[in-house]
């Protein structure tokens, strides 16, 4: 059944929090919110089922033009150009305090992502960007016949499922964007790999929900269970997913599914690299019980400051 | 199978003259550290015990990627389940570690055959980019040296005439310098200045194994085949970095990835590449033969022996032509040159496709970057393309 699902989004500022070596640093960032209060990073996740259409309402409270755009979707997009003809969005946007309706057909299931397509290499790394999941048509999280990412026969069927939006930091770059100095992007240095927007150990804390960083990465599921990991590159760097030492069967990338009724292309990894944009769909399982690290195998990036353990790194508990 | 390893500190040199402090791993008791580490054959089926001593100032472990019921034996501990260890909540290590000075054993059984890596689990940022990671092939059950020899079994298609090895690294001089001096490693300035295949820079890749000036780098990296021989070459991804691995002259087929053959059922998944992109940490495995343009030995490829004045004369090792196939054949020598292509083979280059990678410290030509060679038809032993130098374990 087909719907139409209305979402608002506004595009906040506010501040998160990543651990440094004497406590919590706070970081200005800029993300979409489903209030008007304080953004999310990553930005709330979309779900629709395969059929609906989304429409969703960006808010713009921010002092730039900010857009949405959709990749994946069947969305043509408008790019924005302003009075002398420069380039400043690659979708319609929002102008600072106003509003612009974003209208999407979800026509295919899969792992997507939502992004800002105004003055992108700024607001991007900022935080303005968000995990977009469409379910396939018939998709019942109580049936486990139905409880699929693509679909009967696409090998995607599984029992639990968990999100890993992969990204950095450039904290120099996020207090020149806030405070409205110049961006200098030649300088782009991340220093915290984050992934669901949070640096470990924070990755493992539970969901903070209204938090400006709610996304939980660990999880806890049973030995032998099929957990689906859905993972996004919203990041500017790629990053060589390790999955604990386990091997995990690529079931989809980008979203679109591996498995066909005359081909089973799906393969197996221990370790992927996923580039900027990038999504891949992956189910892994363990038949032992014991506590697996998921951490980016770019090594360096499992740090925060001098001190490992830290940035990109999260952890897979299969329970007895 | 027992196996002993000992992690200590050592040095290795890069073709500019600089001596690079490192942390390597070393088979033989009170042998120089190895860069990579030793390279680890198994066999699927047969049970393997590497016994680790650290003579490092900091715990080391050992994680191996992909192996099922890896048990760890800590000191003073019994056999258990290799896994994360902690400390107030936070993790310290990836798995069960040998203090300084002390000593940690892992065990298990390979189920699958094929590409993998072992690496430190204990402070990784550091420990791994200083050395302290190394291949590991495991032969099918049915591996036979001589009348079975593939990658992956009887019947996957990955038989081979000759197999080749090739594991990337890059090296941040004042990474290792900072360790050196018991300094912490400022990751912000991380800047490799050299990148490595099997821990040498170029031109020292394309020497042989085992060479006496190069002890804690042991491993070549120079492929070698003759027309119409089937060449396997595992790539590894053994530092922290993603790297384009391009051979010249051959599209090969990549056959497995981190292990796994690329075949479900019926349906074979393998496929073409020119540049395969070696993702960190792991492994890509790849198959070619070389027919060269019409070549067959009784019809070698026409051979127009260029003129001296057109050749690169460079000291032993540099000076090579490749303008056509001129297999078997060569002409004079200038002045001075002991030898260019040595039979009269025909070089192809292997390198990275990030080419600001192909130099050492700035200088080109050097960094991630060999030659494959093929070579007239008979002109190589059966000792050439077998794993297993580099110490002799």
């Amino acid at each position: 059944m087909a719907a139409v699902i209305a979402r608002d989004l506004w595009a906040t500022s506010s501040n998160a929090s990543f651990p440094g070596p004497e406590g919590a640093v706070s970081v200005p960032v800029w993300g979409y919110s489903p209030t008007p209060g304080q953004c999310q990073v990553p930005g709330p996740l979309l779900e629709a089922m395969q059929g609906d259409t989304l429409q969703v309402t960006l808010h713009n409270t921010l002092p730039e033009p900010v857009s949405l755009i959709w990749p994946g979707q069947a969305v043509r997009p408008v790019p924005v150009k302003d009075t002398n003809g420069r380039f400043v969005s690659f979708h319609r946007h929002a102008l600072p305090g106003g509003t612009f309706i974003y209208t999407v057909n979800a026509t295919r299931p899969g792992t997507f992502r939502y992004e800002s397509g105004s003055n992108p290499a700024v607001q991007v790394q900022m935080g303005l960007s968000g995990p977009l999941i469409v379910r396939p048509a018939g998709f019942s999280p109580s049936d486990p016949a139905q409880r699929t990412a693509y679909g009967p026969d696409t090998g995607s069927d599984f029992d639990a499922e968990l999100l890993l939006v992969l990204g950095e930091v450039d904290s120099r770059l996020h207090t020149a964007a806030a405070s409205g100095s110049a961006v200098d992007l030649r300088a782009f240095a991340p220093d915290w790999w984050v992934v669901g927007g949070r640096a470990y150990p924070d990755t493992v804390a539970p969901d903070a929900p209204g938090g400006v960083q709610p996304l939980s990465s660990a999880l806890t599921v049973q030995a032998g269970r099929r957990l689906l990991i859905r993972c996004i590159n919203s990041g500017f760097q790629t990053h060589a997913l390790y999955l604990g030492g386990l091997a995990g069967r690529v079931i989809a990338e980008d979203g679109y599914p591996l498995m066909s009724p005359t081909l089973d292309a799906t393969y197996s990894r221990h370790t992927l690299t996923v580039a900027p944009g990038q999504s891949f769909d992956i189910i892994l399982t363990s038949p032992d019980p014991g506590e697996f690290y998921l951490y980016d195998r770019e090594l360096l990036h499992c740090v925060n400051g001098e001190r490992f353990p830290g940035g990109m790194m999260t952890r897979l508990t299969f329970a007895v | 199978m027992d196996l002993h390893l000992w992690a200590k500190a050592g040095f290795i040199t890069t073709p500019d003259g600089n001596s690079i402090h490192v942390w390597g791993l070393t088979d033989q008791a009170g042998g120089p550290a190895r860069v990579p580490a030793p390279l680890l054959i198994l066999r699927q089926g047969e049970a393997v015990t590497v016994n680790l001593t650290n003579l490092l100032p900091e715990p080391v472990s050992l994680l191996f990627p992909g192996q099922q019921g890896v048990e760890a034996l800590p000191e003073g501990g019994a056999w258990e389940p290799v896994r994360p260890q902690h400390e107030g909540g936070l993790l310290t290590s990836l798995a069960q570690a040998a203090p300084p000075g002390g000593s940690v054993s892992y065990r298990f059984t390979p189920q699958r055959p094929g590409t993998f890596l072992y690496e430190s689990g204990s402070n990784p940022p550091v420990q791994v980019p200083m050395g302290l990671a190394g291949a590991v092939v495991i032969r099918p059950a049915d591996y036979d040296p001589v009348s079975n020899r593939t990658a992956y079994g009887a019947g996957t298609g990955t038989e081979y005439d000759r197999e080749y090895l090739l594991m990337t690294g890059e090296i941040d001089p004042d990474m290792h310098l900072a360790v050196q001096e018991g300094r912490p490693v400022d990751f912000a300035a991380y800047r490799p200045r050299y990148w490595t295949l099997n821990g040498r820079c170029a031109p020292d890749t394309m020497l042989p194994d085992d060479v006496a000036v190069l002890p804690s780098q042991p491993y070549g990296a120079m492929i070698m085949a003759e027309p119409g021989e089937r060449v396997l070459i595992r790539y590894v991804g053994g530092s922290t970095a993603n790297h384009p691995l391009h051979p010249h002259g051959n599209h090969a087929r990549l056959v497995a990835v981190d292990g796994h053959l690329l075949r479900n059922g019926t349906a074979d998944l393998s496929h073409k590449r020119f540049t395969v992109l070696v993702g960190a940490g792991q492994t890509y495995d790849s198959l070619f033969d070389w027919t060269g343009l019409g070549y067959t030995p009784s019809n070698p490829i026409p051979t127009v022996i260029p003129n001296v004045r057109n050749l690169a004369v460079g000291d032993a090792g540099w000076t090579m032509w490749s303008g056509t196939a001129y297999l078997g054949q060569k002409g004079d020598l200038p002045i001075g040159v002991v030898s260019y292509n040595e039979m009269g083979e025909y070089h192809f280059m292997l390198h990275s496709h990030e080419e600001p990678q192909l130099t050492n410290w700035g200088e080109f030509p050097g960094g991630l970057m060999t030659m494959l060679a093929i070579f007239p038809p008979g002109s190589l032993g059966p000792e050439v393309g077998r794993l297993g130098h580099g110490g002799g374990m």
